[in-house]
């Protein structure tokens, strides 16, 4: 699955070229799943969690979960 | 009656249509007679004709019927709609075939360099504000679609009349007395509707232009007008959906609209009347003189 992305400012606009689905995103989630697809190390992705919440990264592991969960439904991931 | 052949060019468009129908034939000499003719050596890109239907529908209810390189890609339509029946047949044919552009469903005007894009959506009053602009002396690329070349970035003109409804025909007359108007089509899914003529300049001069403003317009009357930014994610996403050939051309219409939309600053401007509208525009074209 390939994704586009382009961003201006706090948000992003994310195409999917398999699906022709475009999503408006934060730029932060666009970041992330930027990252998520690149394979980035987990402890690299709570870390960015933790940083844009300001929360402790035990918590960031349920937000990482949570966001996964969310760009299934979206069809952002595989 | 005789079959006649009208051959023009719409900026880089090539057109010829044949009709044995009266309607047509008056339409034609009357809107596309200053339009440039294509040269001996120019591809016609879009080969149509506008007849009627034969059999029992020459007497009982007649129809007319729309070809495309002999293909009817619709149903007939009652034979009073045959000129709106060859301005919406070809405008199906460009937006269905002229994948070099992404093609964006927007009204495209331009003075003294600066081009502005008014995306249409139903009753924003697209059309009837281009009209005014035109008549107050801007260029007319379209009123319908803007080309938006995948090869340079720049919008291509393709001008073709006008296409007003209802009261916007008689806004526009009262507005502009020495506009030429064809006949009015009456009775239509869209209600009645007449084709204003594009003027001159706009014909001859048939140049692209880099567009430096995305301005979404929205008629409400009563109002206050009301001009605001539109954050360019947003622009992009309610651009998006006003782009005929976005999702058939992928990847390459994302990146062409995300480059767009890098250049132009984006609005939404809503307007109670046409005088604060086209005061509005043009606040906006006097602004960027002075950056």
């Amino acid at each position: 699955m390939t994704l586009l992305f382009h961003s201006w400012n706090d948000e992003s606009v994310v195409y999917n070229a398999s699906s022709a689905d475009l999503h408006l995103l934060s730029s932060f989630n666009a970041e992330l799943l930027s990252l998520i697809k690149k394979e980035a190390p987990q402890p690299m992705l709570m870390t960015k969690i933790s940083d844009y919440y300001q929360i402790a990264e035990m918590e960031a592991k349920k937000v990482l979960d949570d966001l996964i969960s969310e760009y299934l439904k979206l069809g952002l991931l595989d | 009656m005789k079959t006649r052949e009208f051959t023009f060019k719409s900026g880089n468009l090539s057109v010829s249509l044949q009709t044995s129908m009266p309607t047509v034939q008056q339409h034609c000499e009357l809107i596309y007679k200053n339009f440039p003719k294509p040269s001996e050596t120019d591809f016609i890109d879009f080969h149509v004709s506008v007849n009627p239907v034969s059999g029992y529908r020459r007497w009982l209810k007649p129809q007319a019927q729309f070809s495309f390189d002999g293909y009817e890609p619709f149903a007939p339509l009652p034979i009073q709609q045959a000129p709106a029946f060859f301005e919406w047949g070809l405008n199906w044919c460009i937006a269905n075939n002229s994948h070099q552009y992404l093609i964006i469903h927007s009204a495209i005007v331009e003075k003294n360099g600066v081009g502005i894009l008014l995306p249409g959506t139903p009753g924003s009053g697209k059309s009837t504000l281009c009209a005014a602009l035109v008549c107050q002396g801007w260029r007319l690329l379209s009123d319908e679609m803007a080309l938006l070349s995948l090869a340079d970035g720049l919008i291509y003109p393709a001008p073709r009349p006008v296409s007003l409804k209802n009261q916007s025909i008689q806004v526009i007359k009262a507005f502009s007395p020495e506009a030429v108007f064809s006949d009015i089509v009456p009775d239509t899914t869209k209600g009645d509707i007449a084709y204003m003529c594009v003027p001159e300049d706009s014909l001859q001069r048939a140049i692209p232009v880099k567009p430096a403003f995305l301005v979404f317009p929205h008629y409400r009357a009563e109002s206050e007008p009301e001009l605001t930014p539109l954050a360019k994610s947003r622009a992009f996403m309610s651009l998006a959906e006003n782009a005929f050939n976005f999702n058939i051309l992928g990847a390459l219409g994302f990146n062409a609209m995300a480059n767009l939309i890098d250049k132009v600053e984006c609005y939404d401007f809503s307007y109670p009347d046409l005088t604060s509208a086209l005061k509005g525009i043009n606040e906006i074209v006097t602004k960027y003189g002075k950056e």
